[in-house]
């Protein structure tokens, strides 16, 4: 590669599906096995070539803009990143639009809900146009899927097929050898006004690319996380805690407390007689008493007595008491006896 | 009055105190006793001289002004309404003064989560620069306080006075002869920069206007309600429910269920099996089964049933099942079985 290779993470969307988490926070910001959302996809893009220098691009909406500064100063000071807005929120292609002065040369797009297992580290020396990373599904259906020819190569991506005959999916990561192609792209499909329901979907740029001659090639994943809904945010949630952010091994402020790993329990986290786990995050600061919880998220601040709680997702400074059942409520949420 | 009257209504606050509830609404369209916080805001203001030749100035913050928006256009399509943006929370003053060009002519000015019972005709008549709205309260401490001489006329206005002799507390509610004497003031406040932890008091602009010998006058209040925090809006709701705001819901779509007026439940809420009131506002597209509700604002489009509930704020299209207890849960919250 002679330029630098740049990570381009778009995440503007409003995370309806994530409701009540995401009236107070973006969703990249909801808490995941110990860290939010946007922490496990930064992990994912830790084997990437040089990826102490690499700089960052994150597409983002005004109204985040603050959480998402303060969040990556914080967790990441010496991150090298840059936070355009996309104003108008038209789709995928279009947040690509307010980054376009700060794209040139190779980059990797990876969308912020997108948590996948893969070793970057092939990018150094990737000699095609492009790659498309993909997962075969037993039902492509509801997703976008690639169509790949005899030679290997991507002939064409089809949105929401309406066979099964092609099965691999795209799974929301990118990688363009020349940011400039895609960009030339981007603005052929906004020129000739290619979307679907007010919003430029990637998949009809990058058919501008292919239909130029560009050589992209797919590159299977076997892990692939969704962290989209409540129910894959939990699902993806045992599975991140099974595959190493259980914290078992480390201090833990507990008395009479059983742990029933895998967990993710915080440091300042307090847990008197009670039962945790399996698959329970619980964030900085919680206090858990006389409870039991198992498949469950906790966020910051919050205070849980008295009460049996499963399959549950519960914001920041969130005070329970006396309840049984599952629990999905935002920060700031009473409920108590 | 030769201009139009100006109904002035700085709605910009992020309402803190109200969360979750706020997290997904302004503080003015969160539900009150049948209608929301805003409805009942412009309810007190009917009495005014030729109120439909009224224009009102909202000023919105820099999120979820459409939401307003949208209200006022479905609810009330024949009002004059201006909006101005204030950018920052810096205050009163600094609200008015990012309203300053629909500020013109005698003009009327109360808080969004201050409700009063007034009879304003009298303005039509009134012959002092201003009138500031006033309660004696038994401690003033926590309050601002107006300072009046014997003639009856304003001295100065006092945040938090130490000492309890004086106990006119201002609610928040006031008249001014010329709105451009007040925007002069507040101009003249923003010059000396005479601010409290980077907020603009209007206090501080009244003392300005009271230096320049503006005749202000008092005038007392009877009944002053409070919806700025959780507390504070179910007993404001009980009040209203108690003072002819109820109903008794539409018969044809409650089946099997007790009504303990006063309560205020929509027409196109559902109940079935359940016990409602007293003190319960139930809004509109509720559907409650099998449920004792009391004390409690539930907000259009939750669903309830085998819960009891009490003392409770439920947002937006909230559910609930087989809880009981109090409940202070936001729009799209879950607490089930």
């Amino acid at each position: 590669m002679t330029k630098p290779l740049k990570i381009l993470i778009p995440m503007a969307g409003a995370g309806a599906r994530l409701r009540p988490l995401t009236w107070s926070r973006p969703k990249p910001f909801v808490s995941l096995a110990g860290k939010t959302v946007i922490d496990h996809v930064l992990d994912v893009c830790r084997s990437v070539p040089g990826f102490k220098d690499v700089k960052f691009i994150f597409s983002i909406n005004a109204e985040m803009e603050a959480q998402i500064k303060d969040h990556m100063a914080h967790f990441y000071p010496d991150m090298k990143a840059a936070f355009p807005i996309d104003h108008e929120m038209r789709g995928q292609s279009d947040a690509f639009w307010p980054a376009k002065d700060l794209l040139d040369g190779p980059l990797l797009v990876l969308f912020s809900d997108t948590i996948i297992n893969s070793d970057f580290s092939f990018l150094s020396d990737e000699d095609t146009d492009g790659v498309i990373w993909v997962k075969p599904v037993p039902d492509p259906r509801r997703f976008g899927v690639t169509i790949v020819n005899e030679n290997g190569w991507i002939s064409k991506l089809i949105e929401k097929p309406s066979e099964m005959e092609h099965n691999l999916a795209v799974v929301g990561c990118y990688y363009f050898r020349d940011s400039e192609a895609l960009l030339s792209a981007i603005k052929e499909q906004i020129e000739r006004k290619l979307y679907l329901k007010g919003e430029f979907y990637l998949a009809d740029a990058i058919n501008i690319l292919l239909r130029r001659g560009l050589k992209i090639r797919v590159e299977k994943v076997d892990l692939w996380l969704d962290a989209g809904t409540p129910e894959t945010l939990l699902s993806t949630n045992r599975i991140l805690l099974e595959k190493g952010s259980n914290c078992t091994d480390k201090p833990m402020n507990l008395e009479n407390a059983t742990i029933i790993p895998p967990v993710f329990i915080h440091p300042d986290a307090r847990v008197r007689s009670s039962v945790i786990g399996p698959h329970v995050s619980l964030g900085k600061d919680t206090v858990i008493e006389d409870s039991i919880l198992k498949d469950s998220i906790i966020g910051k601040g919050t205070h849980i007595t008295s009460s049996t709680l499963e399959s549950s997702l519960i914001g920041h400074n969130v005070t329970i008491s006396e309840k049984t059942g599952r629990i999905f409520v935002g920060d700031n949420s009473r409920v108590v006896s | 009055m030769s201009k139009p009257l100006k109904i002035v209504i700085p709605m910009a606050g992020f309402g803190s105190r109200l969360r979750p509830l706020t997290w997904s609404k302004p503080k003015p369209l969160v539900s009150l006793a049948g209608k929301t916080v805003l409805d009942y805001v412009l309810d007190m203001f009917r009495s005014v001289p030729d109120f439909v030749f009224a224009e009102f100035v909202f000023i919105l913050g820099p999120t979820m002004g459409e939401q307003i928006k949208e209200h006022v256009a479905k609810h009330y399509p024949k009002a004059h309404v201006d909006y101005a943006v204030q950018p920052e929370m810096k205050g009163q003053s600094d609200a008015f003064w990012h309203a300053r060009e629909y500020l013109h002519g005698p003009m009327l000015m109360a808080y969004s989560d201050t409700l009063i019972e007034n009879d304003f005709s009298f303005l039509d008549n009134e012959q002092a620069d201003g009138i500031a709205w006033v309660k004696p309260v038994p401690d003033p401490r926590r309050f601002g306080v107006a300072k009046v001489n014997e003639e009856g006329w304003v001295t100065g206005l006092v945040e938090k006075p130490t000492d309890i002799k004086n106990n006119l507390a201002v609610v928040g509610c006031y008249y001014f002869r010329e709105a451009e004497d007040l925007v002069a003031a507040i101009e003249t406040q923003i010059e000396r920069d005479i601010s409290l932890k980077g907020e603009y008091y209007l206090a501080d602009a009244i003392n300005i206007l009271l230096e320049r010998d503006h005749r202000m006058r008092t005038e007392m209040v009877e009944t002053w309600l409070d919806a700025g925090t959780t507390d504070a809006i179910l007993e404001t709701n009980r009040y209203m429910l108690a003072h002819g705001r109820k109903n008794n819901g539409s018969p044809a779509n409650l089946e099997n269920t007790v009504i303990i007026p006063p309560v205020s439940i929509h027409p196109d809420a559902h109940a079935s099996a359940s016990v409602l009131g007293p003190n319960l506002s139930l809004g509109e597209g509720a559907v409650v089964q099998g449920s004792i509700l009391r004390d409690s604002i539930i907000s259009p489009e939750a669903h309830i049933t085998d819960s009891i509930v009490e003392s409770s704020l439920v947002g937006h299209k909230a559910t609930l099942t087989g809880q009981s207890g109090k409940f202070n849960i936001g729009e799209n919250s879950r607490v089930i079985k």
